[in-house]
């Protein structure tokens, strides 16, 4: 950062070796051009994809040597900026189902809450760091492998010039049997409130233990699930999802402490950025091809999550401090 | 060596001083010295710090003649800490932390400097007393846990914490330019934790302890990065608040450039 007005020349010389930034809460210091072309790379991937890139953020940055508990916090918070520019934009085309949002929301901060929580008493059991690369694990894995499947079929249908068959949700699905209805009326829907607030809550606990939006849950199940129309879907996940993020950053600042603003900041102005690139080069690449890569791409950072949970580690000892010892 | 002028000026007095004779009511050898530097401010490009520290050895007409050199010893102490040291440990299959044992008010960074071998400085018992030296440093767990856990657990800390460089012991870390004057460095990484820092000197002769200065240094988080810290501790709310507004606002301003162009 530019922002250290009382610095001598002399010492900027000598201890500014190149880009070298010390971030307040991690408490180390990183190249800021690393977290910048993190944060640029991740955009890019957001823009072309439609994605949050929460998912591909949170564990590079574990990978860079920032613990995961500050990773996921701050994730959460670097979610928020890639969400509301889309969700405003649904906003004004009048894409969103506010009441559907609102009881998602509900279910949302719930889930977030006990994720919150869950995340202080694994943080304090010394399991946190486990149960996260776990969670990132069966996530990415499925994700990665689904998208795979699907991209790989889209890709072969296209060479055989066969249309994609779209698949028609079923009439009748458990959730219209559940009690507590209420109506939607610009989804056209009168559906119990529990399957909604359900999966706001999984979603919300998906963002206090990943960092992530989970846009990848959400907007599946508010179609084949929820029957949400598609014209509603988007605009509606990204709006749960704005707020769920909101939600969960205070909440880990306030119990964990954990939300490190100036790496939030630095990952935030590089995705911004390159998502708008992303977005120029998605359309001039094969939509299937490209899913089939960031399939890839998932499918690595799962792997080397893998490896790094089954691997006999080069140090089995670690420290946490407890300055103080205030927290006995 | 980047020093201000005033230090120089300052170890010029020491020096100066060790080479007059003291004060005559002084019976024994007496240390002196100074740093180069009071507080190491951390600021956003901070990679580390490097502190000078300067000293004399002063003695009086009636100091009595002994024979050997003098040995001294610079034991620097950051704030305490009540570490918890995990060990991860196999478990179906995947490696995640089992055991884990706490210790009471360890110090956050520990450096020993000496002119020479600390076995040749003084004997054990003498050392194990003032806990010179990184064997010698005391660690009482929390909780009560079985010898050898205890011994297995601190010698893991031991070795962490001198992989980060936050604990070191340097047999040639205090040099002698001459008989009176020494000098130290005190080598701070960037991963150093804020607070008050404490630097004993031990001057020995032959083994035995003839005196001791302590002097103090701080280490502060300054401009930006201390606002952001202290704001992050002292009100989260209104931290967490700002994380989510600076996102916001950040989301929104592309949201609006990006559509006009």
């Amino acid at each position: 950062m530019a922002m250290c007005p009382g610095v001598r020349p002399a010492r900027a010389r000598a201890q500014t070796s190149s880009m070298e930034v010390y971030l307040p809460i991690a408490e180390i210091t990183v190249n800021a051009l690393t977290i910048f072309g993190m944060g640029a790379a991740v955009g890019i991937l957001a823009g072309m994809f439609g994605i949050g890139g929460g998912f591909l953020i949170t564990p590079l940055l574990i990978f860079t040597g920032i613990s995961p508990a500050v990773a996921v916090a701050t994730g959460a918070n670097q979610v928020i900026a890639s969400s509301v520019s889309g969700m405003l934009a649904h906003w004004r085309r009048n894409a969103v189902d506010r009441d559907l949002g609102l009881v998602l929301l509900a279910g949302g901060m719930i889930g977030a809450a006990i994720g919150v929580y869950a995340f202080r008493v694994l943080r304090q059991l010394g399991y946190l760091d486990t149960v996260i690369a776990l969670f990132y694990v069966v996530f990415l894995g499925i994700i990665g492998s689904l998208m795979m499947f699907e991209s790989m079929r889209a890709i072969i249908r296209r060479k055989h010039g066969r249309p994609l068959s779209l698949r028609r949700p079923g009439a009748h699905s458990w959730a219209e049997r559940l009690p507590l209805k209420m109506r939607f009326k610009r989804s056209k829907l009168y559906i119990s409130i529990f399957p909604v607030m359900g999966l706001g809550g999984a979603v919300g606990l998906l963002s206090a233990i990943m960092g992530v939006g989970g846009g990848f849950i959400m907007v599946p199940a508010m179609i084949y699930l929820l029957r949400v129309p598609t014209n509603v879907v988007i605009g509606t996940s990204l709006f749960q999802i704005v707020f769920v993020a909101a939600f969960t950053t205070l909440m880990q600042a306030i119990m964990n402490g954990t939300v490190d603003v100036v790496l939030a900041t630095m990952l935030m102005i590089a995705s911004v950025l390159g998502a708008q690139i992303g977005v120029q080069a998605a359309q001039k690449l094969k939509a299937d091809e490209l899913r089939a890569l960031l399939a890839l791409l998932v499918l690595a950072v799962c792997v080397r999550l893998v490896l790094r949970l089954i691997t006999t580690p080069d140090e089995a000892f670690s420290i946490t401090a407890i300055a103080g010892g205030m927290f006995a | 060596m980047r020093l201000p002028g005033a230090t120089y000026l300052a170890a010029a007095c020491i020096i100066l001083a060790g080479l007059s004779a003291g004060a005559p009511q002084c019976r024994a050898e007496t240390l002196v010295a100074a740093l180069s530097q009071e507080t190491v401010f951390i600021r956003s490009n901070f990679t580390g710090a490097s502190l000078t520290l300067f000293g004399a050895i002063e003695r009086d007409a009636s100091t009595v003649g002994r024979s050997g050199t003098y040995d001294l010893v610079s034991v620097v102490r950051g704030p305490n800490e009540w570490p918890v040291v995990r060990r991860k440990q196999q478990f179906s299959g995947i490696w995640l932390n089992r055991d884990s044992v706490r210790f009471r008010g360890i110090p956050t960074y520990y450096a020993v400097q000496s002119n020479r071998s600390l076995s040749l400085v003084a004997d054990e018992a003498l050392l194990q007393r003032y806990e010179i030296g990184l064997t010698n440093l005391s660690f009482q767990p929390a909780q009560p846990v079985m010898e050898a856990e205890r011994l297995v657990f601190s010698t893991a800390l031991i070795r962490l914490r001198l992989t980060n460089g936050l604990f070191s012991e340097a047999p040639s870390g205090v040099s002698f330019l001459n008989e009176h004057v020494f000098s130290t460095r005190i080598r701070l990484p960037s991963n150093i934790t804020t607070g008050p820092y404490l630097i004993e000197l031990y001057l020995f002769r032959d083994g035995a302890l003839l005196a001791r200065e302590n002097l103090n240094f701080g280490v502060r988080k300054t401009g930006f990065e201390a606002f952001v810290f202290e704001a992050s501790q002292e009100q989260p709310l209104i931290y967490g608040l700002g994380a989510v507004a600076i996102a916001i606002g950040l989301g929104w301003l592309a949201g609006l450039i990006f559509r006009q162009s």
